[in-house]
């Protein structure tokens, strides 16, 4: 009896173990947005091939890194608690650790630097946040340049300048973004002069913010000085692509200011979507509430590739969002959690080869997500696409969705090629299912006016015979009605 | 989708249901020639239509019904298939109570508000009177959604102006000719109906805020007696 009830309790252990580990393998939260902003199941986009900890690379752990920039050849972290920038290769091999530098003659620390950003012209650019001040240093530390805050007219004296993110433009233009500053980016020439502030983020005009500038007329001006004022909110990060075109993230801005592109006259080039519906531009489509408050998106980081893709980093729900040149999304991967794969507090993103790096600041770690054939299928159709190959990319897009029948980009770019190809009635079909209104319009019209060219012969002779039979019938019905008017049958029959 | 189709059958199924009876002689049907001409001359001269309506006596009950079940059904099917590029994407549609509640309910609740409303004033309507001048109003609308929502499917989205400006047609003659409906059924100046329809429609929120309250409340005190005796027999 013993000796069956041990069987008996090693099978069902052993059921359940497999059970368990079926589980494992269908788990996967990896998802999407559908064309009616609907969140569904989708194939994982990105991996976590591996997690670089402080202790691979140095003898130290990280604390509290800020800051990632991966150069042709080196990858730079801004170690802020640790008041060091550690530079490696490419295979997260130690170069060097710069915990100080050499300003005219004499050895200059650093106190929590936020920011890295190695320019083209070969000089390391950093954010001495805590000092106040922004570095460009040489190879041999020597400090070229420097930024300092003099000629700011900040919001109040007390606010002090304390850059946290810098980006160098290919003339050596460098752009300062600091928490505190809102007036737009801080613009520094090539000699380290101040020259101004660079495309602020605007304060819309709203009819609750008319009502309370109304209110605050009837104050004094002592009372006004304690109000709070409606001000500008600062960016709080900034990259500057190999395209040349700079991207700014933004936290509880007005929506689509979360993330921009700015040309060189600070206008944002970037588009949302125009099936956009819901009032979110960027991040998560569905809303959600903690403890009875809206959760939405805020951003802190942001990376374009040459091809116009851009990832941006969402520290709310600790997710990474992936965006064609047009914002349509492409994918969705991190997530909040401890196990590999997930992130606690991503506040960097960069690009290593085709991979993705995510500074983690809570975990201490880069996580290195790789892509899974899926993405490179998407990327791949996406480029086709965008180079003009039409057909070529229709056939990239039938793969993806032989993998995500749901893919939204993928109906409506399959749409427009058609269209480019004269298929016009196919072309709808696929641009309905890819809700994609305007050329789902410009594919109507097309249609519609093929569709008359080849049946003008009977529809013109249908449309005289129905208009002509129309008349007579009114007319018959009329005097029908009225010669009823004059019989007494009320009832009628 | 599918308990929308499920309730467009149940219609349709029970039309055919009266249209047997009415064969078979079960149900009479009382349209006379005349009310579907006063119908029509709505479209001509409406005062004229409204004053036969009230004391030629020439308009039907039944005929009137059938507008409202029309309303009813021509949104039923107007919402589902209504073009791409202008109906509410599937996830948005309206359900088919939605839309019971906002033809043949709005046309119900108007007629009981301006009745109640009419009394207070010294209007001369009667309740059916009402009821019927208010469903023959639709006439223009029950003509032109038809056309729209057929129009919608060639319509490209530069041509949505028009489609716009063919609903507010459709929607501006079904309140005018209400409106003209209610000055010949309760023989008041014009700034007296303007007034009364604002308080109507005041009326109607009054009404639907006490049914909520009613529906609330009355739901609590189910939910009470139950845990009462759960409590006490369980």
């Amino acid at each position: 009896m013993k000796r069956f009830l041990l069987i008996t309790a090693v099978f069902l252990l052993a059921l359940l173990q497999l059970s368990v580990s079926c589980g494992a393998i269908t788990v996967n939260d990896s998802y999407m947005y559908d064309e009616d902003n609907r969140s569904y199941h989708a194939p994982e986009a990105y991996s976590a091939e591996k997690i670089v900890y402080g202790e691979d690379i140095t003898d130290s752990a990280l604390r509290n890194p800020q800051d990632l920039y991966v150069s042709d050849t080196n990858i730079y972290i801004a170690d802020t608690e640790n008041n060091r920038i550690i530079v490696t290769d490419l295979d997260f091999g130690l170069v060097e650790v710069i915990d100080y530098v050499i300003e005219n003659g004499e050895q200059s620390e650093f106190f929590a630097p936020e920011g890295v950003f190695y320019g083209k012209d070969g000089l390391l650019y950093i954010c001495d946040t805590e000092n106040g001040r922004v570095v460009a240093i040489d190879k041999n530390r020597n400090v070229v340049r420097k930024m300092l805050g003099e000629n700011l007219v900040a919001v109040n004296e007390s606010i002090q300048f304390k850059p946290s993110k810098v980006a160098v433009d290919k003339d050596s233009t460098v752009y300062v973004v600091a928490p505190d500053i809102y007036q737009g980016i801080l613009q520094y020439n090539e000699k380290g002069e101040f020259m101004g502030f660079f495309a602020p983020n605007e304060v819309k005009v709203t009819i609750g913010v008319k009502l309370i500038a109304m209110w605050k007329d009837i104050f004094s001006d002592e009372q006004q000085d304690k109000m709070e004022k409606n001000l500008p909110l600062p960016y709080n990060n900034i990259y500057i692509g190999k395209n040349g075109y700079i991207y700014t993230t933004a936290a509880n801005v007005e929506v689509g200011d979360e993330i921009k592109c700015l040309n060189a006259l600070g206008d944002n080039i970037l588009r949302t979507p125009q099936t956009l519906r819901d009032a979110v531009a960027f991040g998560d489509l569905e809303t959600s509430y903690e403890n009875g408050e809206l959760i939405s998106s805020s951003f802190t980081d942001i990376h374009t590739d040459e091809d116009g893709i851009f990832c941006a980093v969402d520290s709310t729900r600790c997710r990474i969002f992936q965006y064609d040149r047009e914002c349509n999304m492409i994918s969705i991967f991190g997530g909040r959690g401890d196990e590999k794969g997930k992130l606690e507090k991503p506040v960097a993103i960069e690009k290593l080869g085709d991979s993705y790096l995510v500074l983690d600041a809570d975990r201490n770690c880069i996580t290195v997500f790789s892509p899974t054939d899926y993405i490179v299928k998407v990327h791949n159709a996406l480029e086709k696409y965008n180079t003009g190959l039409y057909s070529e990319s229709v056939e990239e897009w039938q793969e993806v969705l032989k993998l995500n029948s749901n893919y939204v980009i993928a109906y409506r770019s399959i749409g427009r090629a058609l269209l480019q190809e004269g298929d016009f009635k196919e072309a709808m079909e696929m641009l309905q299912k890819g809700n994609d209104p305007y050329f789902y319009s410009i594919a109507l019209k097309e249609y519609r006016k093929e569709f008359v060219r080849y049946n003008l012969v009977w529809m013109l002779p249908l449309a005289v015979i129905l208009i002509v039979g129309l008349i007579f019938a009114v007319k018959f019905i009329r005097k029908w009605l009225i010669s009823a008017k004059k019989g007494i049958d009320r009832n009628g029959d | 989708m599918g308990d929308y189709m499920e309730y467009l059958k149940k219609i349709f199924k029970f039309f055919i249901y009266k249209c047997s009876q009415i064969k078979s002689g079960e149900a009479k049907l009382s349209i006379s020639k005349d009310s579907v001409y006063t119908l029509f001359r709505l479209i001509t001269h409406p005062l004229d239509a409204f004053n036969d309506i009230k004391y030629e006596g020439k308009a039907s009950l039944a005929l009137a019904n059938i507008m409202v079940a029309l309303f009813l059904f021509e949104r039923l099917i107007g919402e589902a298939c209504t073009a791409y590029l202008f109906g509410a994407p599937e996830a948005e549609r309206m359900g088919f109570w939605m839309i019971l509640a906002t033809t043949a309910g709005l046309v119900l609740i108007w007629s009981i508000c301006n009745w109640a409303v009419s009394t207070l004033f010294d209007g001369e309507g009667a309740f059916k009177e009402i009821w019927i001048m208010t469903a023959y109003s639709l006439l223009p609308y029950l003509f032109l959604y038809p056309i729209s929502v057929a129009l919608s499917y060639v319509a490209s989205s530069d041509e949505a102006v028009m489609l716009s400006v063919l609903s507010v047609i459709a929607v501006g003659w079904t309140l005018i000719l209400a409106f003209l409906g209610m000055i010949v059924c309760q023989q008041f100046t014009v700034s007296k109906t303007v007034i009364l329809a604002v308080v109507t429609a005041l009326a109607i929120f009054a009404l639907l805020f006490l049914g909520l309250l009613f529906f609330s409340i009355s739901q609590q005190i189910v939910s009470f007696i139950r845990n009462l005796s759960m409590e006490i027999f369980l």
